[in-house]
């Protein structure tokens, strides 16, 4: 969950007015850093509502489905594969990958007096495949819980709000040559295959934990913004073979602070954050009678990465509805240690899984009413990436339109 | 104002733990004794223990021993906790000339915490009789892309000094497989290779003369296979070929009248024997003795086990049966295993000590057309350390006529 759909959440909480909105979008976008692929295009349909029941009680809910399509993708055979790095299951061929995600999102929220709390369930559903050897099936479920009390007056919203999580994605890779198939291969480190098990495995589960805490200060129209968020993350990733083997653990603490100003017109806010992703490797000892001894999880991965960020809206009025202009730069830095030797094989790879990145997007939205309380929407914006040490770059632009009322 | 000070300071607080560099993971390791017990008071020169990582294939040499003595070499060393293979290596010098090798082989080592282990080194002497000197086992694929068998082929050298005679060798493949280790009661590898087809040459040891060097081709159907599929070869002049009466129609051998049989004392197939094709067992060449009949053998030498499988749908004792063919027969075996699928070692390490392969994996589309075939050594005869993974290139253009040529 990012730093900005937490600032929507907790909007979505104050905002004073029942609202529903329809879009559709469309992308493409073309890359040099092709983990997701060298070109990729897809569109989504959303709706989101937020109706109040009385001047008490509100309910919320958010729904979408999105299509993608990536052409080139290199190494990486999983979904959400920044989660899950260095564990990664990876191999020499790649190819295109097609997606499709669910996302839905519902809640209820009570404000009395000065008092808010609320509750939401969110869950994600993910399917990547490829329809030709190697044949990844990637399968994702995300199931989050949330629940937050705040304290509301006529100039600030104050919230805290706590979540947990489970995150699974079996990750399965079939091959339906008759002549034989390409290697698989299942990385503890950024450039470093578990021998082991390279080649034969073709079947893992990756299954683990989310939780997070956030506090917030938003000003109901104008005033100080103020953000402090934390999560962690821990999944483990298993081999399916005649039994579970797992092989790997990562655990990841991350803390984002964000903190601006907002206007009527216009809002500004400075970002900032650290993550820490710790790994360890499962060690076995001989392998008999299909059960692999387990001899020690040994700690194998170390990355400490910060990223700090800018971001800017700017809304014009216009005689006829409103635009809203705005933009975000975010840097980010890692630094990875990691004792085992990079393979020749994986060195590229392991170069992009740990390049420092420049981002860079702009959006511009435009607004205006069509009849009664219906307006109509469109939103093109771009999206910049820029890796620091390949020299890679990847870019993005989206159409978005559709209706709220 | 107070409160969004707090908010400020803790947004900035963040900020100080950028800039830690991150520390590398400890990596838990411990000390290992290794005793090398010597056969007998010699001059040992370049002596070194080799730590093979059998997790994640890394090799670590130690040249220097703590202790030296007539009898024993004790290396002190470190490792990280870990699953490793120990090889000792040496020479011993007879003469300033003259050295002969010198090995001893632990090959599951579990390492977790400071521990002793004890290898008992033996010379290595080069053989005076047939070796196993190329393997083809993968077959072919046709200009079609389609899988091809029966030209599959062993031939066998002489690397002796004076002529022998190919009659009575006998031919075995292992039950077991190298890629899947199983505990069975009884464990008969000290003494005998559980074997489940047995081809022997035929002739009353005057009729196949092989040459000092010379090369004896058996193979599975002695034909010219050019005519069926060109990617394959030329073999209706192998010395002999081992000939199936199937119980299924469907399923039958060639028969080339003019190439002799082999001998078949026991197949497990009640079809044709197809060596496995993705080298996963051990095959091994040997001479019974002349009184025991084939009779005799199969009622006298019969071989029952029992065994655990763990499975994800539970454990279950099951049980198996095979030839037990004992290790003093054995003139050469050769353990086959596609790389990362090592698991153990189906015959007794002093028959041979490593293995062969043409493949990453099992279904590596690449093994194709693929041979295990001899190194030469030094002196011009073919090399034979019992170490097939030293004594074997591996993945050779097949060519049933390269030790004739």
């Amino acid at each position: 969950m990012t730093l900005l759909s937490l600032l929507l959440i907790v909007t979505t909480l104050v905002t004073d007015t029942s609202s529903t909105q329809v879009a559709v979008s469309g992308q493409y976008g073309q890359s040099t850093y092709a983990l997701s692929g060298d070109r990729n295009g897809g569109f989504s349909v959303q709706a989101q509502s937020v109706h109040d029941i009385d001047s008490v009680h509100r309910v919320f809910g958010e729904a979408s489905y999105s299509w993608n399509q990536s052409h080139g993708n290199r190494f990486v055979e999983n979904a959400d594969y920044e989660w899950l790095s260095p564990y990664l299951t990876v191999d020499t061929v790649g190819g295109g990958l097609r997606s499709e995600t669910y996302f839905f999102r519902g809640g209820y929220r009570m404000s009395k007096r000065h008092i808010v709390w609320h509750a939401a369930l969110q869950f994600r559903a993910l399917q990547s495949y490829r329809a030709v050897d190697p044949r990844p099936k990637n399968k994702v479920t995300d199931l989050q819980v949330e629940a937050g009390i705040g304290y509301t007056n006529s100039d600030y919203a104050w919230m805290a709000v706590a979540q947990a999580g489970r995150y699974k994605q079996n990750n399965e890779i079939k091959f339906y040559s008759e002549l034989g198939e390409s290697q698989i291969y299942h990385l503890v480190g950024p450039g470093s295959a578990y021998t082991r098990f390279s080649g034969s495995k073709k079947e893992s589960y990756y299954h683990g934990l989310t939780a997070g805490a956030t506090v917030a200060m938003m000003p109901r129209q104008q005033g100080w913004l103020a953000q402090m968020d934390y999560r962690y993350m821990r999944v483990d990733k298993e081999l399916h073979d005649n039994t579970y083997i797992p092989i790997g653990r990562i655990r990841a603490h991350s803390v984002e602070a964000a903190f601006g100003y907002v206007q009527p017109a216009w809002r500004v806010w400075a970002q900032g954050g650290l993550t820490f992703r710790r790994g360890e490797q499962f060690i076995y000892g001989v392998a008999e009678n299909n059960t692999y001894i387990f001899l020690a999880l040994q700690p194998n991965y170390a990355e400490n990465s910060w990223h700090v960020g800018a971001n800017g809206s700017y809304r014009l009025t216009l005689p006829v509805g409103y635009m809203r202009f705005s933009g975000a730069v975010l840097y980010q830095q890692s630094a990875v240690y990691c004792p085992l030797p990079v393979e020749e094989r994986w060195s590229e790879l392991n170069d992009l899984l740990t390049d420092n990145r420049l981002e860079a997007n702009l959006a511009i939205h435009y607004a205006f009413p069509i009849k009664g309380r219906f307006c109509w929407f469109f939103e093109p914006a771009a999206d910049l990436h820029y890796y620091m040490k390949t020299t890679r770059h990847s870019w993005q632009v989206a159409l978005l339109t559709g209706l709220v009322f | 104002m107070k409160k969004i000070t707090i908010l400020l300071a803790l947004f900035l607080s963040s900020f100080a733990f950028i800039g830690c560099e991150p520390k590398e993971p400890v990596r838990n390791e411990c000390t290992v004794h290794v005793v090398v017990n010597l056969p007998d008071s010699c001059r040992l020169a370049e002596a070194s223990i080799v730590f093979e990582d059998r997790n994640m294939g890394t090799v670590t040499r130690f040249a220097e021993a703590s202790s030296v003595s007539d009898t024993c070499l004790i290396f002190e060393v470190t490792m990280p906790v870990g699953f490793y293979a120990c090889t000792f290596e040496a020479q011993v010098a007879v003469s300033d000339e003259y050295h002969y090798p010198l090995r001893a082989y632990e090959q599951n080592i579990s390492l977790t915490a400071e521990q002793t282990i004890t290898l008992q080194a033996f010379a290595v002497h080069k053989t005076d009789d047939f070796v196993l000197a190329e393997i083809f086992f993968a077959g072919t694929q046709t200009p079609e892309g389609k899988n091809y068998v029966g030209d599959k082929y062993f031939v066998l050298v002489n690397n002796s000094d004076e002529v022998r005679y190919a009659d009575g060798i006998v031919l075995v493949e292992s039950k077991f497989k190298n890629t899947k280790k199983f505990t069975v009661r009884p464990d008969i590898m000290s003494s005998a290779m559980a074997v489940d087809a047995i081809y022997r040459v035929p002739g009353d040891g005057s009729r196949f003369p092989v040459v000092p060097g010379g090369a004896f081709l058996i193979a599975d159907n002695a034909l010219d296979h050019r005519t069926v599929n060109s990617q394959s070869f030329e073999m209706s002049d192998a010395d002999v070929e081992w000939y199936d009466v199937s119980t299924n129609a469907t399923v039958t051998d060639i028969d080339n009248p003019d190439v002799p049989n082999m001998d078949k004392i026991y197949c497990y197939t009640l079809t044709i024997w197809v060596p496995n094709n993705q080298g996963n067992t051990t095959f091994a060449i040997g001479r019974m003795p002349a009184d025991l009949t084939d009779e005799q053998y199969l009622q006298d030498y019969r071989y029952d086990y029992d065994y655990t499988n763990v499975t994800q749908a539970g454990t279950f004792e099951m049980s198996g049966s095979a030839y037990r063919f004992p290790n003093a027969w054995i003139i050469d075996a050769v353990n086959l295993c596609p790389h990362s699928d090592y698991q153990w070692l189906s015959v007794h390490e002093s028959l041979d000590a490593g293995f062969a392969y043409v493949g990453e994996t099992g279904s590596d589309k690449t093994r194709f057309g693929k041979c295990v075939r001899r190194k030469f050594g030094e002196d011009g005869k073919l090399t034979d350390t019992n170490n097939s993974s030293e004594d074997f290139e591996m993945a050779q253009t097949a060519n049933p006529h390269f030790f004739k040529q």
